[in-house]
């Protein structure tokens, strides 16, 4: 990781004022199409949504107690004061949504069985959400790209040596490999870091076949054969050389990937092997309301449209990019 | 006369493939001066590129040089030795991988491709990739380093270096990008060019500026070139000593007055002969018949005489070496090729070869040789 970041830095000031048409152009492209625009909007808002919960440390009280901790709900801007709260023994959690007779507009997606606010706790899910799906694709980006560019520069054993790894892991089904990890890793006590390495790692086999592939062209290219007889060391070569100039399918690639991932880890939240209550990840959620699915099937239903909405967004983001970056589509 | 800057003997580069052995360079002996322009000429396949890039020990796998040696400025860059075992193994004074990447690869001997449109890299611009690289070699800070690569840029005529820094391979045409090129390779000022077939993808008018250019600059940092090129034109144009290869080998060596006047070698003869000439006004220019054959497994004897005018009985047999047939302008003027008096090996006894109707690729001929 650290070297494909302090690769990325050493490009930044010395191209700069280039570099910015480059992701302007790139943008551009992004905003003409309809429906990745909607994308990136919703990503946007999901982005801001979690950047708010990170700011707002009374909405961080509101997620885990129960709404019986008043002083916070009244601090607590986004939201109407309660007008009338119930005291603490009276919840027995379920409250409905707002626009159903029972509920009342101080929980506009009423309360989980423990009466703790849906909508804050659906809020603060996105933040959960987004970076589990970021730093996961994170790990199998960063490693998956350094393995694969590896082995498609050097070829030979090397290549062989890792890319039989990779295929290995690549054959295991991968919720088996993650709850694997997970359990062997956790030693017993699950953990949503723990599902977030599992995703990652399982991840990096696909980042390294594309980039692999992508530096098997790039690699017979004159200007690799031209920083070797300038004296460049394979290093330099595989950062400043190899790894730009197969990237463009990687980049696309990571941002359908993280709509994925967040569906990958919320599904393990579902299982149990994830976000551990009280961590309200949306999958968590999930697992916690299917037993009320009866009673107050709104409860399953909130989380469901936020995974739902957000992948959306990413994955629309993704295409709009994938076309962006796409010479042959570009005229 | 003085040492050479770069002396290479016997320097044999092979490629071990699954259809056989293919001896891309087979025992070639040339020199380098300094302040020299030698010309490496041959076909497509002769091993003029496989040779250049032996030079810096950039050979590939399946390739590898197994033979010679390559002497630079007094140091090894490649010597074999018997060991004790009695196999041959790399001598002490070779110089290591890392410091042929670090002293001599880029700073001592530089290479200029062929391709200007591939050996810039599209996702940088020009001046950062100029930049980089004199940072990288010369040790220069960011600010003098790009000082420099601007001066380096206006050096080799780019019009307004200061502002196409900032550009991109791609908004820079042919001709400009070899100058960038060009500009990249005397950054360090190296004391040895290696120019392979640096002005193939150029048209005509660039080619005759670029050639321009290199005179003037050559003169101005006196460095030496090796020159690879197939067009005998540009070997005219700009060097001084001459090489012709064919299929691995050098058949003829000579001063480019010489090589151009008083031919030696039957090939070189029917390579001038397959082109215009400005001295001369011919009816129709005599291509070379047939296709050189593969290296894989070379003609026996003389390796041109499946297709050779001249050829007689005798160059089937024999495998003339490249000898010493006169001296000019104080070089020697050396040449492979039996005819000459040097060899006597009963060549003007010799029944001359009928012309084989159609000679290709894969004539048989020494077979397999592993």
């Amino acid at each position: 990781m650290a070297i494909g970041e302090s690769q990325l830095d050493s490009d930044g000031p010395s191209e700069d004022v280039d570099a910015q048409f480059g992701w302007r152009y790139t943008f551009g492209k992004v905003m003409q199409d309809t429906t990745a625009r909607w994308g990136l909007y919703v990503v946007a808002f999901v982005l801001l949504v979690s950047a708010y919960t990170l700011i707002d440390s009374n909405l961080s009280r509101l997620t885990f107690g129960a709404v019986s901790d008043f002083a916070a709900a009244e601090a607590l801007p986004i939201f109407e004061h309660p007008e009338r709260i119930p005291p603490p023994g009276e919840i027995d959690g379920n409250v409905p949504p707002a626009f159903h007779p029972d509920g009342t507009l101080s929980h506009p997606l009423g309360t989980d069985p423990d009466g703790r606010d849906y909508f804050t706790r659906i809020v603060y899910g996105a933040q959960v959400s987004v970076s589990v799906g970021i730093v996961s694709t994170m790990i199998g980006f960063v490693g998956g790209t350094i393995i694969g560019a590896v082995s498609g520069f050097y070829g030979g054993r090397v290549d062989d040596i890792l890319m039989r790894i990779v295929e290995i892991i690549y054959a295991i089904p991968p919720l088996i490999l993650i709850i694997v990890f997970i359990v062997f890793v956790s030693g017993g006590t699950p953990d949503i870091r723990y599902a977030v390495i599992g995703v990652g790692i399982t991840f990096i086999p696909i980042f390294a076949r594309i980039i692999r592939s992508e530096v098997l062209s790039v690699r017979e290219m004159d200007y690799i054969e031209a920083a070797r007889a300038s004296g460049v060391k394979n290093r330099n070569i595989i950062l400043r050389h190899v790894i730009p100039n197969s990237f463009a399918p990687v980049l696309v690639y990571a941002s359908l990937q993280i709509g994925v991932t967040i569906l990958v880890v919320a599904g393990l939240s579902f299982l149990g092997f994830g976000a551990q209550p009280p961590t309200p990840d949306w999958g968590q959620m999930l697992n916690v309301s299917h037993g009320y699915m009866h009673s107050n099937v709104w409860l399953s239903i909130w989380p469901g449209v936020a995974i739902l909405v957000t992948i959306m967004g990413f994955n629309l983001f993704g295409d709009g990019l994938q076309d962006a970056l796409d010479p042959r589509i570009n005229d | 006369m003085a040492e050479p800057l770069l002396r290479v003997e016997n320097l044999k580069t092979q490629f071990f493939t699954d259809a056989g052995t293919v001896r891309a360079v087979d025992g070639i002996s040339f020199e380098v001066h300094e302040g020299e322009i030698v010309g490496l000429v041959g076909e497509s396949g002769a091993g003029k590129s496989v040779a250049s890039m032996s030079l810096l020990r950039l050979v590939e796998s399946p390739g590898e040089i197994v033979g010679g040696e390559i002497t630079y400025k007094g140091e090894t860059i490649f010597g074999l030795e018997e060991g004790p075992d009695g196999d041959l193994r790399e001598r002490e004074d070779m110089l290591s991988n890392v410091e042929m990447r670090d002293r001599i690869r880029g700073n001592e001997i530089a290479v200029i491709f062929q391709d200007p449109m591939e050996s810039l890299n599209p996702v940088f611009t020009v001046g950062g990739q100029l930049r980089e690289f004199i940072e990288l070699n010369r040790g220069l800070g960011k600010d003098e380093a790009r000082q420099e690569a601007i001066q380096m840029l206006r050096e080799v005529g780019i019009p307004d270096p200061a502002e196409r820094y900032h550009e991109y391979p791609h908004q820079f045409s042919g001709g400009m990008r070899q100058r960038v090129l060009i500009a990249m390779a005397l950054a360090c000022e190296p004391n040895l060019i290696i120019a392979d077939e640096p002005t193939t993808a150029l048209d005509v008018t660039v080619e005759g500026q670029i050639l321009e250019l290199v005179d003037d600059l050559q003169e101005k940092y006196d460095t030496s070139f090796i020159w690879v090129t197939h067009d005998m034109g540009v070997v005219a144009e700009i060097c001084d000593r001459v090489n012709v290869m064919y299929l691995g080998e050098i058949i003829e060596q000579a001063p480019v007055d010489e090589l151009f006047h008083a031919t030696k070698h039957p090939y070189t003869t029917a390579l001038l002969n397959s082109m215009p000439r400005p001295d001369r006004t011919v009816e129709e220019l005599e291509p070379i018949e047939g296709v050189m054959p593969e290296a894989i497994t070379p003609p026996s004897g003389c390796r041109f005489h499946p297709r050779c005018p001249d050829a007689r009985e005798v160059c089937k047999r024999v495998h003339p070496d490249n000898e010493v047939i006169e001296h000019a302008a104080g070089y020697p003027h050396r040449a492979a090729c039996v005819k000459h008096d040097v060899f006597d090996v009963g060549y003007d006894e010799s029944v001359p070869l009928e012309k084989e109707p159609q000679v290709t690729a894969g004539t048989p001929g020494g077979g397999e040789e592993q």
